[in-house]
Parts: C-alpha cells; sequence; structure tokens
C-alpha cells in the first residue's frame, strides 16, 4: 500500500469534484431564480458566464491528472462530458467575454429549460463520479 | 468596460453656473457660462479676439489629444471653416459682417448649394410638393438670388491661416457672431411666425399660410399644390393639438363603424401620385372651405350604405342618420383618448379623391351603394372567399371601406341566413336566454355556423361543454380543399381577419382588434398532445401600440386587478355578485372595489358591467404613481448624423434637415421635449444649441479619442447644451438645421466612429431616457464599434460578428434608451451586426439600400416618408409589456425588438405604433377544465406628455377537444408569420439551410396531420381544411423569399434585414413581404371592385397569384411588396395604354425605368392613379414606386416575386404541392 500518483489523482479529483458539484448547484438555482422572476437575465448572466471557464477548466484538469495516471477507463467515462464542454464552448454565440450565457437568448424558454436540465444531469453526474472516485482513491490505495 | 459603472460616477448637468463639480474644473470643453472658473475666457470667439484662441488652446485638451486633432495642416472641416471665417478678427465691421453672413447663405456658387439645387430639380418629377414646398424654404433662406459669394469667398480665403490658431483647441466653433445677425436669418427662414406657423391648432397648421393667395393659387389649376397641403394629416394625429383627428366611436364594430379611422400621410402620398387631375374640383373644393378639419374627411355614413349586414344595427342607423357618431353611448363614461369633438359635423369625404382637396364637397346622403351591373367579381365565382373587403383596410390610416359582399356566395362558405341575435349586445358572462341548441349566436358570415355561443359562464342552467363540441362540424365537410385540384387559393380580396368563435361581431369588442393582437389558433387545442397532433404552431401575433381608432381611456378610478395572476379585469370576467368577480385567467374570486360599480354613464351604481374596462377588448389606464420607477422624464430625442464624406455624397442630410425642420412643431411631446444632434465621421462633433449663444449654435469637435470608453465621463464637451428644450431654443434648432448641411458640405472625411457616438448618445441620456435616431451610411470602420468591412464567405449563420452593439443595446435598455437606424449605405454595412443596437432596446431599423439623392428616386421618396411617420408618431417610453396567460399555458419564446426581461415580460425602452411582437406560447398542462382561454398583453408606458399609462388588451379564445375545430378555426396568415418568425430565429441560431428545411417540414407535416384527420385519403389529391389551404403557398413563397432563399447572390444586408423585418413587422405587411399582392391594372376597369364614396370610385383589381401564367405581355400590373411597388408594363401593352396612362406614344418610347405616374386626364389613368395612391395610403410606412418595362435590365425586382414559379433551383408550387404529396405517403 503506497500513495501513488494514480491515488493522488483520485484524491485531486475527489476535491475537485465538490467544488464542481457546487458549481452544478449554483447553476440550478440561478437558472431556477430566472425563471422564477428574481433576477434580471443580465446580472444572472454576468455572475454565472466568470464560472463557465473554472468550471470547465477543473474538470478538464481532473481528467489530465487521470491522463498523467494512465486511468484510462475514468478518463474513457470523463471524455463525453469534456466534448460536450468544448462542444459547447466553441459554438456559443459571440462575445467579448469568456462566458457562454447570452442575456439575450437565455430568457427563451428553451433555453432555459435546457439549462437548467443540464444543471441536473451535471449535478447527477458529478455525484456518481465522486463516489466513483472515492472508489477509485480507496482501491488504488489498498491495492497490493 | 462597464458603461453602467461610469454613468454613476458622473453629472451631466451641474446645478448651474458657479458651482461645478470637481472633475469641471479642467473640463474639455469648459461651458462657456462659467468663463472664469477655470481662468479661461469664453470658449466663444468673439470677433475680436485673435489672443484668446491662443490662451485658449493649452488647457483645452490634453496633448495626446491634440496631436491625434491636429496631425495636419489643413484644416479637418473646410466648411466649418468658411464659418469661422465670419467670427474671423479680420472681420470687417459689423455691417459688413451682416452681409457676409448673408451671402454665405446664399445660393452661392459653391459646390453643395448647386447640388442642393441640382437634388431639387432632380428630385422634382417625382416630388411635387416637395418641389412646390423646397423653393419657399430656399426662397426664404436665400434673400438675394444674385450669387454675391463669389467676392465673400475670396474674402474667405486669405483669413484662413488664421484659423489655424485656434485649431488645436480641437474645436471648431461655429459661431457666426453673438450679434443679433442670426436673428434676421431666423427671420428669413421662418416669414411666419413661429408661433403661428407651428403651433395653430389643427386647422390652422393645415393652412399655416397666413397668406390666403395660395388656395387661389390652388384653385388656379395650379398641378402642384401648395406646401401647405404638403404637411401629413397624421400630423394632426400625433400631435397635441386640442383637436383630435378622430371622431372616434366604437373601435371594433369594424363593419358598423360609422367613423373611419384618420387618413394618414395622405396629403403627402397622394400629391406625388396625383398631382390634381382635376383642378376644377380643386379649385371648388378650395372654394367651399379653405380651412377644413382634416378628421372629417372620410364619409362614416357611407360606409354603412355598403354595409351588407342583414341587421340594421342600432348604431349604424344612428350614424346614418345623424352625421355625428354616437358617441353618447360610452363617452361620458370613457373619456376618449382622442376627445372627439362632437361640435364638428362629419363631413362626407372624397375619400379616393388624390386631389388632396381637404374639403371635399359634401355629399348627398342619398348617396347609395349601386353595384353597377358590370361589377362581376371575377374570381369569387370559383374561390370560395369568405367575407370580401377591400384590401388593406387594416393599417388604421387607411380608409376602410365595407364593402359589400358578392351576391353570389360560394356554397363553400356557407353563408349564415340566420335571423339576427335578438340581444344586440349580448354581454359574455351574463345570462343570455337563448336556447342552446336552437341557432347558433355566432354568425360570422363565410364561416360555418358557429357552435360556440355566447353562453353564460354563471348560470346554471348553460353548463353546455364547449369542450365536447365533437361532430358539430359534422355537416362541413365541405370546407375541405383539394389543393392539387384547387390551384387558386389566394383570395382575389383580401380576407377579414378572423375573430374569436366566442364572439359575434356584435360583441367583437369584447375582444381586441385582430389587427392588435391575433391568435394562430382561434381556438385553443385542450392538451399538448392535440397541439402536437394537429401539428399547428401556436401562438401570438401582437401589434400593441398600434395606432386606434379610438381608445377608451379610464381616469381616475382604481385599476381593479386579480389578486391572484395580477390581470387586469377585463368582459370575461364573471360576476359572482356586486362585491365579488372571478378572473378569466386563475379563477380566483376578488373583491370588487364600490367604485366599480359606480357608472359614469348614468351617475348611478349598480351593475359593474356597464364599464368600459368589462365591455372592451381593449382599455387604456391612465396610471397612477404606484407604477412609476420615478417621475416621467420629458421626451428626449437625440439625432446621430452621419457626416462622413459618403454619408453627404448620398445627400440624404438635406432630406434630413428639411423634413425635421417641418416636422419639429410634430415630434410628440410636451413642453419639457428636448432634442439634441451630435454629428460624426471619423470626429464626433457637438453643437451647443442653448440659448446662451446670442441665438446662434456652437460646433465642438471632439477627435475620435481612444479608449473613449474610459474616458466617457470627462468627455461631453458641456454638460448641458447638447440636449436643449425644444420649445425654449426652437429658433436656433432651426437655424442649425438649415445650416447643417452647408457645414458639410466639403467634408472629406471618410471614416466613421458610429461606436464612439453611440457611446456618447448613452451618455447623454441616461439619466432620463429616450430615443436615439442613427443615421449610417457606411460601415464603422474606428473603434470601438469597428466592423470588418469584409465578407469572408456567404456565411450559412445570420450571426453577429461583434458583440460591441449587442452590449450597448443592453445598457441602452437598462437605461430606457431605445436607438433607432436609418442605413442608408450603398455598400456592405454589416446589419446583422448593427442591428443589434436597435434589437434589444426597443429600437427599429430602417433600410435603403443604395440611397441616393438623385440616383434612387425611389429610396428617397421613401426615406421621406419614413422619416415623416417616424418624427409625427407616437412614442411611448419606458414601456413594459407583459403576456398572462392561464397557468396551463406558457410563453416559449418572444420575437420582436425589446429585451425578455422575465419569463412574460418584455422591457422597451421605447414603444411606437409600428412594432410587433410574437410569442410562440406552448400548452403545459391540460385545459379541461377551461371553456375558454383569455390571454392578455398589457403595456405599461410612458407618454411622450409625461403620463404613465396602461394599454390593455385581452383576448379569449374556446377551448375545443376536436381536432376539426383547430383547423377550422386555424388563421393561416398568423400562422405563416409565426412561422417566419421561427425561421427567422432558427437562421440566426442555426442556419439558413436548417431554417429553409423546417419551413418545409412544417408544410409537409401540418397537411399530414390533416389528411389523416379527413376520411377521403386518396392518393392523388391533398384535402386539406380551408383555413389552412394557403399554408403550403406561403411556404413556398417564404423559402423563396430574399431572406431565406438558397440562391447565394442575395446580399447579406438585405437578408439580414428582411430576417429582422420577420420578426418586428406587422402581419399585414409580413404577409405583402413574402407573399406580394399582384393586380392586373390593364383590366381595371372590367374586372375590379368598386368601392364607390361619392363622386368616386375606387376600381380594384382582383388580384391574382404570383405566376407567369397571370402575367400577360399585352398588360401591365401592380406587384405590392409592402415597402416597394413595382408597376410591370409588358411589352405588348396597347398602345392605348401607354397613351392613356403615361402620354406617349407607343411602348417603345417608354423610359426602361421610371418612378412616377403622369396625371392624365382620363378616367383609366385617374382609376389606376386612385388605385396605386390608395395601396400608398394603406400603409403606415413609405413606399418606393418602381415603373418599369418588360424590357428593363431591373426586371428581376419583379419577376423574382412570382414564386408560384419554378426556377433554377425552386419548385414550383404545383412541384411543390407534389412533393408533400410524395413527403406524406412515405
Amino acid at each position: 500500500m503506497s500513495f501513488t500518483f494514480v491515488a493522488f489523482a483520485y484524491l485531486a479529483a475527489l476535491i475537485l469534484t465538490a467544488l464542481l458539484i457546487f458549481f452544478a448547484i449554483w447553476h440550478i438555482i440561478a437558472f431556477d431564480e430566472l425563471k422564477n422572476d428574481h433576477k434580471n437575465p443580465i446580472e444572472q448572466c454576468k455572475s454565472l458566464n466568470p464560472l463557465i471557464i473554472p468550471e470547465y477548466g477543473t474538470h478538464i484538469f481532473i481528467n489530465i491528472l487521470f491522463l498523467l495516471g494512465g486511468e484510462w477507463l475514468t478518463l474513457f467515462f470523463n471524455m463525453p462530458l469534456i466534448a460536450y464542454h468544448i462542444n459547447k464552448f466553441r459554438t456559443r454565440s459571440i462575445m467579448s467575454g469568456l462566458g457562454i450565457y447570452d442575456p439575450t437568448s437565455i430568457m427563451n424558454a428553451h433555453t432555459l429549460n435546457s439549462a437548467q436540465r443540464e444543471g441536473w444531469i451535471k449535478l447527477g453526474f458529478y455525484m456518481i463520479t465522486f463516489f466513483y472516485y472515492l472508489y477509485g482513491m480507496i482501491a488504488e490505495l489498498i491495492r497490493d | 468596460m462597464d458603461f453602467s459603472e461610469l454613468t454613476a460616477m458622473t453629472t451631466i448637468r451641474p446645478p448651474s453656473g458657479p458651482s461645478f463639480p470637481d472633475k469641471m474644473i479642467n473640463p474639455i470643453f469648459p461651458p462657456s457660462s462659467n468663463p472664469t472658473i477655470n481662468g479661461l475666457p469664453p470658449p466663444i470667439f468673439p470677433p475680436n479676439s485673435g489672443t484668446s484662441s491662443a490662451q485658449f488652446n493649452q488647457p483645452a485638451f490634453p496633448p495626446t489629444s491634440m496631436n491625434q486633432y491636429n496631425p495636419s495642416p489643413t484644416p479637418p472641416l473646410q466648411s466649418s471653416n468658411t464659418y469661422n471665417t465670419t467670427v474671423n478678427p479680420i472681420l470687417p465691421p459689423q455691417q459688413q459682417y451682416q452681409t457676409t453672413l448673408m451671402n454665405q447663405y446664399n445660393p452661392s456658387p459653391t459646390p453643395l448649394s448647386q447640388s442642393s439645387n441640382t437634388y431639387n430639380t432632380a428630385v422634382n418629377p417625382i416630388l411635387p410638393p416637395q418641389q412646390q414646398y423646397q423653393p419657399t424654404l430656399m426662397n426664404q433662406y436665400n434673400p438675394s438670388p444674385t450669387p454675391l459669394s463669389q467676392p465673400s469667398n475670396t474674402a474667405v480665403n486669405p483669413i484662413l491661416p488664421s484659423l489655424q490658431q485656434y485649431q488645436p483647441t480641437s474645436m471648431n466653433q461655429y459661431n457666426p457672431s453673438p450679434t443679433p445677425p442670426l436673428q434676421s436669418s431666423n427671420t428669413a427662414v421662418n416669414p411666419t411666425p413661429p408661433s403661428q406657423q407651428y403651433k395653430p391648432p389643427l386647422m390652422n397648421q393645415y393652412n399655416p399660410s397666413p397668406t390666403p393667395p395660395i388656395q387661389s393659387s390652388n384653385a388656379a389649376v395650379s398641378p402642384t399644390p401648395p406646401p401647405q397641403q404638403y404637411q401629413p394629416t397624421s400630423m394632426n394625429q400625433y400631435n397635441p393639438s386640442p383637436i383630435p383627428p378622430i371622431q372616434s366611436s366604437n373601435t371594433y364594430n369594424t363593419t358598423t363603424n360609422p367613423t373611419p379611422p384618420p387618413q394618414q400621410y395622405q396629403s403627402t402620398l397622394m400629391n406625388q401620385y396625383n398631382p390634381s387631375t382635376a383642378p376644377s374640383i380643386q379649385s371648388s373644393n378650395a372654394a367651399v372651405n379653405p380651412t377644413p378639419p382634416p378628421q372629417q374627411q372620410y364619409q362614416p355614413t357611407l360606409m354603412n350604405q355598403y354595409n351588407p349586414s342583414p341587421t340594421p344595427l342600432s348604431q349604424s342607423s344612428n350614424s346614418a342618420v345623424s352625421p355625428t357618431p354616437p358617441p353618447q353611448q360610452y363617452q361620458p363614461t370613457l373619456m376618449n383618448q382622442y376627445n372627439p369633438n362632437p361640435t364638428l359635423p362629419v363631413q362626407p369625404s372624397n375619400t379616393y379623391n388624390t386631389r388632396v382637396n381637404p374639403t371635399p364637397p359634401p355629399l348627398p346622403s342619398t348617396n347609395h351603394y349601386n353595384p353597377p351591373p358590370n361589377y362581376q367579381p371575377t374570381t369569387t365565382a370559383q374561390s370560395p372567399s369568405p367575407h370580401i373587403r377591400p384590401m388593406y383596410p387594416s393599417p388604421s390610416s387607411a380608409y376602410r371601406a365595407q364593402l359589400q359582399q358578392p351576391q353570389n356566395i360560394p356554397q363553400m362558405t356557407n353563408q349564415n341566413s340566420q335571423p339576427p341575435p335578438t340581444n344586440p349586445f349580448p354581454q359574455y358572462g351574463a345570462n343570455s336566454n337563448i336556447p342552446q341548441n336552437t341557432t347558433p349566436l355566432s354568425t360570422y358570415p363565410g364561416q360555418p355556423p358557429m357552435p360556440y355561443t355566447t353562453s353564460s359562464n354563471t348560470s346554471g342552467n348553460t353548463n353546455q361543454k364547449l369542450n365536447n363540441i365533437n361532430g358539430s362540424f359534422a355537416n362541413n365537410t365541405n370546407n375541405i380543399i383539394d389543393l392539387l385540384k384547387e390551384k387558386s387559393v389566394v383570395s382575389p380580396f383580401a380576407e377579414e381577419p378572423p375573430i374569436s368563435p366566442l364572439l359575434t361581431e356584435e360583441t367583437q369588442q369584447m375582444n381586441c382588434s385582430p389587427e392588435v393582437m391575433r391568435c394562430s389558433l382561434n381556438v385553443i387545442p385542450q392538451t399538448k398532445d392535440l397541439l402536437n397532433k394537429s401539428r399547428l404552431p401556436l401562438g401570438i401575433l401582437i401589434h400593441p401600440f398600434k395606432d386606434l381608432d379610438s381608445l377608451n381611456v379610464v381616469q381616475g378610478t382604481k385599476i381593479v386587478r386579480c389578486d391572484g395572476c395580477k390581470s387586469y379585469i377585463n368582459p370575461f370576467v364573471t360576476f359572482v355578485n356586486n362585491t365579488q368577480w372571478r378572473c378569466s385567467i386563475c379563477f380566483r374570486t376578488n373583491e370588487l372595489p364600490q367604485e366599480f360599480l359606480f357608472d359614469p354613464t348614468t351617475k348611478t351604481y349598480g351593475d359593474p358591467s356597464r364599464r368600459a374596462e368589462v365591455r372592451f377588448g381593449t382599455v387604456e389606464y391612465a396610471a397612477t404613481s404606484d407604477y412609476m420607477a420615478r417621475p416621467p422624464p420629458p421626451a428626449m430625442y437625440l439625432f446621430l448624423l452621419d457626416v462622413s464624406h459618403n454619408a453627404i455624397q448620398t445627400g440624404y442630410l438635406q432630406s434630413f434637415c428639411d423634413i425635421l425642420f417641418e416636422n419639429l412643431s410634430s415630434l410628440p411631446g410636451d413642453a419639457r421635449t428636448q432634442i439634441g444632434f451630435i454629428t460624426y465621421d471619423s470626429r464626433i462633433h457637438f453643437y451647443d444649441l442653448s440659448d446662451r449663444q446670442n441665438g446662434t449654435f456652437r460646433i465642438m469637435v471632439a477627435p475620435d479619442l481612444e479608449n473613449i470608453e474610459n474616458k466617457l465621463d470627462e468627455f461631453l464637451p458641456v454638460p448641458d447644451g447638447l440636449m436643449v428644450t425644444l420649445n425654449d431654443c426652437r429658433a436656433i434648432v432651426e437655424t442649425f438645421l438649415n445650416e447643417l448641411p452647408k457645414v458639410y458640405q466639403n467634408n472629406s472625411e471618410t471614416d466613421s466612429a458610429l461606436g464612439t457616438a453611440l457611446l456618447i448618445a448613452g451618455k447623454l441620456l441616461h439619466q432620463t431616457g429616450g430615443r436615439v435616431t442613427v443615421m449610417q451610411t457606411r460601415i464603422p470602420n474606428i473603434n470601438p464599434g469597428s466592423l470588418n468591412s469584409q465578407i469572408a464567405k456567404e456565411p450559412t449563420v445570420i450571426t453577429p460578428t461583434s458583440d460591441f452593439y449587442k452590449k450597448l443595446s443592453l445598457d441602452y435598455a437598462s437605461q430606457q434608451i431605445a436607438c433607432d437606424l436609418f442605413l442608408l449605405n450603398s455598400h456592405y454595412i454589416d446589419l446583422t451586426t448593427l442591428s443589434c443596437v436597435s434589437k434589444y432596446s426597443g429600437g427599429e431599423v430602417k433600410y435603403y439600400p443604395g440611397f441616393h439623392s438623385v440616383h434612387t428616386p425611389d429610396e428617397v421618396e421613401r426615406f421621406e416618408n419614413d422619416l415623416r411617420r417616424y418624427l409625427q408618431r407616437k412614442i411611448g417610453f419606458e414601456a413594459v409589456m407583459r403576456l398572462r396567460t392561464p397557468p396551463a399555458l406558457s410563453i416559449q419564446a418572444f420575437y420582436g425588438n425589446g429585451f425578455v426581461r422575465s419569463v412574460d415580460l418584455l422591457v422597451l425602452p421605447n414603444i411606437n405604433p409600428d412594432a410587433a411582437f410574437g410569442m410562440q406560447v406552448a400548452i403545459e398542462d391540460s385545459l379541461a377544465q377551461y371553456k375558454s382561454v383569455t390571454l392578455q398583453i398589457a403595456l405599461l408606458y410612458t407618454s411622450s406628455k409625461g403620463e404613465r399609462r396602461i394599454r390593455v388588451h385581452s383576448l379569449s379564445l374556446p377551448v375545443s377537444a376536436a381536432i376539426k375545430d383547430i383547423y377550422a378555426y386555424a388563421d393561416q396568415e398568423a400562422m405563416f408569420a409565426l412561422i417566419a418568425k421561427m425561421a427567422a430565429d432558427r437562421s440566426t441560431t442555426s442556419s439558413i439551410q436548417e431554417a429553409r428545411e423546417a419551413m418545409c417540414n412544417v408544410a409537409c407535416d401540418i397537411i399530414k396531420a390533416t389528411m389523416s384527420n379527413t376520411s377521403s385519403n386518396r392518393t392523388v389529391s391533398l384535402y386539406v381544411p380551408y383555413a389552412i389551404r394557403s399554408l403550403p403557398l406561403y411556404m413556398l413563397s417564404m423559402i423563396k423569399s430574399t431572406a431565406f432563399r438558397a440562391a447565394s447572390g442575395a446580399k447579406m444586408d438585405d437578408r439580414a434585414y428582411y430576417i429582422d423585418l420577420c420578426k418586428t413587422l406587422p402581419t399585414q405587411y409580413l404577409m405583402q413581404i413574402f407573399y406580394p399582392d399582384l393586380y392586373p391594372i390593364h383590366t381595371i376597369e372590367d374586372t375590379s371592385q368598386i368601392v364607390r364614396d361619392g363622386d368616386d370610385e375606387l376600381y380594384i383589381p382582383a388580384r391574382v397569384q404570383l405566376s407567369f401564367q397571370h402575367i400577360d405581355s399585352h398588360g401591365a400590373y401592380i406587384l405590392d411588396a409592402s415597402e416597394y411597388i413595382y408597376v410591370f408594363i409588358g411589352k405588348a401593352i396597347s398602345d392605348h395604354f401607354v397613351q392613356n396612362v403615361f402620354n406617349l406614344q407607343t411602348f417603345s418610347a417608354l423610359p426602361f425605368d421610371s418612378y412616377t405616374l403622369p396625371a392624365m386626364d382620363n378616367s383609366l389613368s385617374i382609376k389606376i392613379h386612385n388605385f396605386l395612391t390608395y395601396l400608398i395610403q394603406s400603409r403606415s410606412h413609405g413606399v418606393a414606386v418602381h415603373i418599369m418595362r418588360e424590357d428593363s435590365p431591373n426586371r428581376y425586382l419583379f419577376t423574382r416575386y412570382l414564386v408560384d414559379d419554378r426556377s433554377e433551383s425552386t419548385m414550383s408550387y404545383v412541384e411543390f404541392l407534389r412533393y408533400i404529396r410524395e413527403q406524406i405517403g412515405k
């Protein structure tokens, strides 16, 4: 039993995924506020857009650790989300900032619903991966 | 850069003189009223202050900007130099100075004056009134016709070097003199004092001239009407004049309406197309009544005589007898906004008298509509057309004649011969005693008998389940049409917009007018599944601020709203008793305030159903202070004018200044109204129009600073004076408008710093909000906001290339500023990106491709008429619009120019009467417990008079579980408009290709869904319900339109413009954009509907489908595409036609393209003129008329609209139907 790089990767992933879960919850709350007319979409987008790059970056960083650690299966699980993130950022509407949410189109019911659904799905995904990383870390630690 | 943070930092208007805030210690442009605060002399350059300008150099600008500003030794503004010469110290004493000043105003041989002259003459053939008007202006303006300026020019030139002395101050001060000479020039400009010319009551305005000879000249067979007639009548409508233009009465009794809508633009447009073909009539008119009230132009009583209704409605009979409209009905209660003047007798009018005689001869009351024996509606016999009416009655400005329905109604329309309802005003929700199973109450001609009755919600014995009306259409199988057999699906005359089947024609007023709000489905499906099964789009189209003939304004009482859903009380609520009412939207039971029981008409308490709020679908409330976030600001109008070289070349500036000058009085507003101007090329030019300059204005030029976004708060040259109160500084504004075109006549700057100008405009207006009007002629190329003028390749997505304008627009929206764009470009301007600034701030975009004052007279005409309308029309500030629906419905998307602030709330910094919106609606839950669904639009706005108003439109529609009902009451035009909006959205989010495919799929899906519901499912037929028969045709036309077509040849700007129009245009105009109306006019005498009004007859030809099959080279055609009207002359046209209409011998003598029809004194020419004039008047916006020969190089402009035919890459209509048939068969 030794604290390998892989174990470190899982440990880091565990902590960072907890952060991602908070991001996801934040998204869900934010869109719920929008839907219930509590917040101005301009302000809400201003508060949401700065979180996009940290979230995507954190997720990609975790996977880089897995890549370095050679955890191919874990990486494989995460690939779809990475691809989704990259595609979403690539096809965002033109804006000078780094965000993806556009206050002029976000109130569109379709956009709003899909964003909210995305928040829930991501939340579920992060929860599952959280426990998976926990398992992976322990498994790595108790191997040998 | 966050603009909104900056705005909090500075004070635009410091209290006054000596107490400037700190930042004003060293302002860039020290205010002239405070000359000593920073040790500077006033920035006015007195005639003998050579030293002061040197002094002034130092603190004015930081050195960097100084360098930027004056990089070249040549003065940047030549024309302003000439003005500066007048203030030059070398100038001769005062007397001589005055003469120089005058000389400069003269039509000297300087290039611009010349060009403006040529401009006039070039425009003249098309705009006879303009011709008349212009010279008067010019003559007043040029006291001496002899060009004296040659010497003055030579005098000017040597003075130029001295100008360099104060150039580094980065201010070109136009300050001809602090002394009265400008006074004199003012009076020269206005021979009549402004107080007389511009602020008279309406009658004077119509004949503002204090000199009566104009009337006599009018009578004296002058081919051009006097300038007074040039004043558009619609001015009155938007005017704060005490006399209203409208004799208002009940709006929604359209068929029985005794008062037609006001005529807008009447004189303007009519003059252009019919400059007096019958001078004798004109003279007699002038003799009869020299100052007629224009609002009386249309004879309401006459319309009643056209009324084919078998039910003698009390209102119509009233108005037929007495010339005054019956305002007694509710007038005391509901203050009509337009406050009809009951003393004015309703005079019959000569509607189609395009000679623009404001006083038509009195009409004999015995004038009945006698269908002439030769009147045969040509195509109606084979094509079923419900309830025929003349084209375009929709705009309120249009003449709304009621045509008698042809007697040979096709059997398909199932004309209802039921006796009229006994209750002339069956109150929805009141206890009606009519048995349910007898004759339907709703007898809407042209529709199948309506199973819905206006049954009561409260009475227990009328528990009819409106939902269960299956089979009620079993006997109406004949309202299904086989598209493959019946090729002609476009009715020859326009159809009446559908009304809610809940209501009869008499109770239509309980719903708002379909032109204000209409739903794509007039029967709402009960469930989401049913809606999906029908494949029809559900949504509503709103034209919320439309000019209305009459409006019920409720003032002074408590505004009754539902406590639950906050909706306003409306005609569809139920009164439980006299203290409670039940909301029709959320079914909550609310308390009824006691004052609501008071009926102001009878001054009695009791029945709440007499109130206007529960009688009319459209009501306007005067809002209390609860509805204000801040005290209503004044109307603020800021104009941003492009004065770059390119802009000057187009010559728009002269037109703009002239028209604004004419319309200064018509700008909506009160005594507080403020106006301001900023011009820009590569720099920003400010104008101090305040009166501290002794009656002149001052030009201040700021170079285009880099990083202006960071310095905005120190950028404004003077704290006030840029926006001035129009009433106080009127003379200066007028002087300014006269001078402006000359100032920049030689401007050689080619760049455009639009972004900077917009930022500054936002800065100027951020405290009050207001309207920014931008005239732009080229793509902006100076940062911030510069755009790339190269299009890499034909893009597949219409998406902006920069988000600068979008962010600006959002900033504007949060500051209650709207931006309207007038684009007069001849090259690529990136309309997609630029229009963002209007899109989210509630503005509008007008587009005049290739505008040039000489080369494109039709565009000039359109621009000028649009601008007139733009300046005169009503305006609402700080508006929000909310749609309230039952909780089972939800709004999916908004379409239109505004910022979607919340799921049901649209923020509109400005609302104008020409803006329309669309909303896509989804059914979330089952509507099983609903008999009917009420939709309510509330528009809260600040009027230009500073009043807070709420305009509420309510619409109630029945719910049905039967898919047949859904189809039978579908509104194909509304569906088409809704699909166009969705397609426009799709083309900006995914791609145009996808949008096209979606349209194609819509047509297939709908027909497939309808086919599965019809029993006759044979493979060789394509049966669709009659109500959606034209949908495939419309889809095809949309696929082939400029906006969505596949051909790559379409200019990007055109495409983007038309895609924008999809979202912002009212339905009727949208229909014309995509499927224009084509009228053969060579047969106008044979196959027309005839509307007779007095001695005049209007011949409305039957429209034909857009196919070459209907185009005969022996014929002549009018194609009406809303903003453009093309007159197409076939090459084998008879010489007789050419001689009569064009005053030329043969077809070959015709010019290839021309823009005006000569006025000939023969019946054919008069008929065509009248018809054309009628078309032009029927819309509020301007129209460009283009007359072309069949062999004209521009004939593609006409032929591209023939969408029924196949082209290289697109299907013909028949092919499209077969394609659909194949798709369905799969």
